[in-house]
């Protein structure tokens, strides 16, 4: 039986296609989980596009990538990001979508409780799987934030412009996230870029939570390589943290311990290091090699560093 | 007491900034020994460093940091080899729009083999706005290749931030060679 009302809206679609799916609604309706209605704005859980339509962008902007859903003839690209529904449209197809659509948040800026459903699952833990996996399809990570496209294998996040300030942010409080496998095709008219900036950022800004689930709370860590910080946000403590973990591998207690910094600091770290693919778990001692130092490299330097970052105006 | 001494280097290929780099953290007007540029098919600049570039940061002591920038041609190697003796450490800066931006590195990484052993050494790529490959993986594959482990950066050397950036990144280094020393000496 319908349990929620729930609205369906239509941008520029032909002629044709507009006429069939009114009559499909109207047959559809007691085989769907909620009652859906057609609806004239854009607030809608679901906005199906003609994506060759002068006004499919315009959806795309104001509903999210999650809301539109592009239906599409042979021959047709679908809009970046969202999912597709072929033409002619199938009584199934379209109840199979409305099925799984998404609840409309772009209004309230909320999530729909109803919609905390078992398939949605922690920001950090989802990304971190999901990267873990370097699988070669790509995946549509979806939020109340929007909707990221990722091929995990190239570290790639494909979008149709570069990701701005204001693009980062609401990812950077998202909390649970939904994760699907899209289409090829959902890639076109989108570039590619880097996505450690956006992982390595969603990581080290969350200071108050414990190791990722994979990650031992005891266990030994040590870096595969320098993370990039000239690219990479980052404060002085994280140089300290990743000197002392690029020579050798170190408990998160004894990170804390040497570099003076709260446990979920380092944890925090630790977290970013992991989803950027930067870390080394576990791993067997390594043999520090004997340094063909003269013996003026046992001086200690830690004096005179302080004098020298003093004089440059470095933080000490 | 006499004032103490201490000698960072800068070395890197043709126009990859190590006198811009200087500059960017000297505290008097940096000394170049800038010659017309005579390899105009290796570097478009007019100018090039023949014997060194040398800027200095006094310290509240009286000490002084001594910043040497080597000439970046490999026939001037013999200088490289002068100058890094008794260096605290050492920075390598890569011009990524060269011809063959990992061999420059595996250059001056053998060249200076000696200080990327003790790890006191950080690398930093430069026009990696422009020229994307080869990637940070790319010249980590050719350290790791010679043995060593070291921290790459992509920077803007007319930046003071990056450079000082370097520079932090190199100290904490430095101090974390100290710190392990010490936990080794305990476990043995």
């Amino acid at each position: 039986m319908p349990s929620r009302e729930r609205k369906l809206a239509t941008i520029g679609l032909v002629l044709r296609d507009d006429v069939l799916l009114h009559t499909l609604m109207q047959v559809i309706r007691t085989r769907t989980v909620d009652s859906w209605t057609l609806h004239s704005g854009l607030d809608a859980d679901v906005v199906l596009c003609n994506p060759d339509s002068t006004l499919a962008g315009v959806a795309l902007r104001r509903a999210g990538e999650a809301a539109c859903v592009s239906l599409i003839h042979d021959g047709q690209t679908p809009l970046p990001g969202t999912r597709t529904l072929r033409a002619p449209i199938k009584s199934n197809d379209l109840i199979a979508l409305l099925n799984e659509a998404p609840h409309a948040t772009a209004r309230s800026g909320q999530m729909d409780p109803a919609a905390a459903d078992a398939s949605e699952q922690d920001i950090l833990e989802a990304l971190h799987g999901l990267m873990s996996g370097k699988s070669p399809t790509p995946h549509a990570v979806e939020s109340r934030a929007g909707v990221l496209l990722l091929t995990p294998a190239d570290q790639a996040l494909h979008a149709s412009a570069a990701l701005t300030e204001a693009d980062v942010l609401p990812w950077l409080q998202a909390d649970r996230v939904r994760v699907r496998q899209i289409d090829q095709a959902a890639l076109e008219r989108t570039t590619s870029q880097r996505i450690d900036n956006l992982l390595w950022m969603i990581g080290l800004l969350r200071t108050g939570r414990p190791l990722l689930r994979g990650l031992p709370p005891n266990g030994k860590f040590r870096l595969k390589r320098w993370p990039d910080f000239g690219r990479l946000a980052h404060e002085a403590c994280h140089f300290r943290m990743a000197a002392l973990l690029s020579r050798g591998e170190y408990t998160t207690e004894q990170v804390a311990e040497a570099t003076g910094r709260p446990i979920g600091d380092v944890h925090a770290f630790i977290n970013a290091c992991a989803l950027c693919d930067l870390l080394v778990v576990d791993c067997p001692p390594t043999t520090i090699a004997p340094s063909a130092a003269p013996s003026r490299d046992r001086r200690n330097y830690s004096s005179i560093l302080k004098t020298i970052r003093s004089a440059l105006g470095l933080r000490v | 007491m006499q004032p103490r001494e201490y000698k960072l280097l800068f070395t890197g290929s043709m126009g990859a900034g190590k006198t811009t780099a200087i500059a960017a953290v000297s505290a008097i007007e940096p000394c170049s020994t800038d010659v017309l540029n005579n390899d105009l098919a290796v570097h478009a600049k007019a100018t090039t460093t023949a014997a060194m570039d040398y800027g200095e940061v006094v310290l509240d002591s009286g000490d002084r940091l001594r910043l040497y920038g080597t000439p970046g041609q490999a026939r001037f190697d013999f200088m490289w080899k002068i100058l890094s003796q008794g260096a605290l450490g050492v920075v390598i800066l890569i011009d990524n729009s060269r011809p063959d931006p990992l061999a420059d590195l595996r250059e001056y990484a053998t060249a200076f083999s000696a200080l990327l052993e003790r790890m006191h050494a950080v690398i930093g790529i430069g026009r990696t706005e422009t020229h994307a490959t080869p990637g940070i993986d790319d010249f980590h594959a050719v350290l790791q290749e010679l043995g060593h482990v070291a921290p790459i950066l992509s920077v803007d050397v007319r930046r003071r931030d990056d450079v000082l950036m370097l520079l932090d990144i190199l100290f904490h280094q430095i101090e974390a060679s100290e710190i392990t020393q010490v936990t080794s000496l305990e476990h043995s």
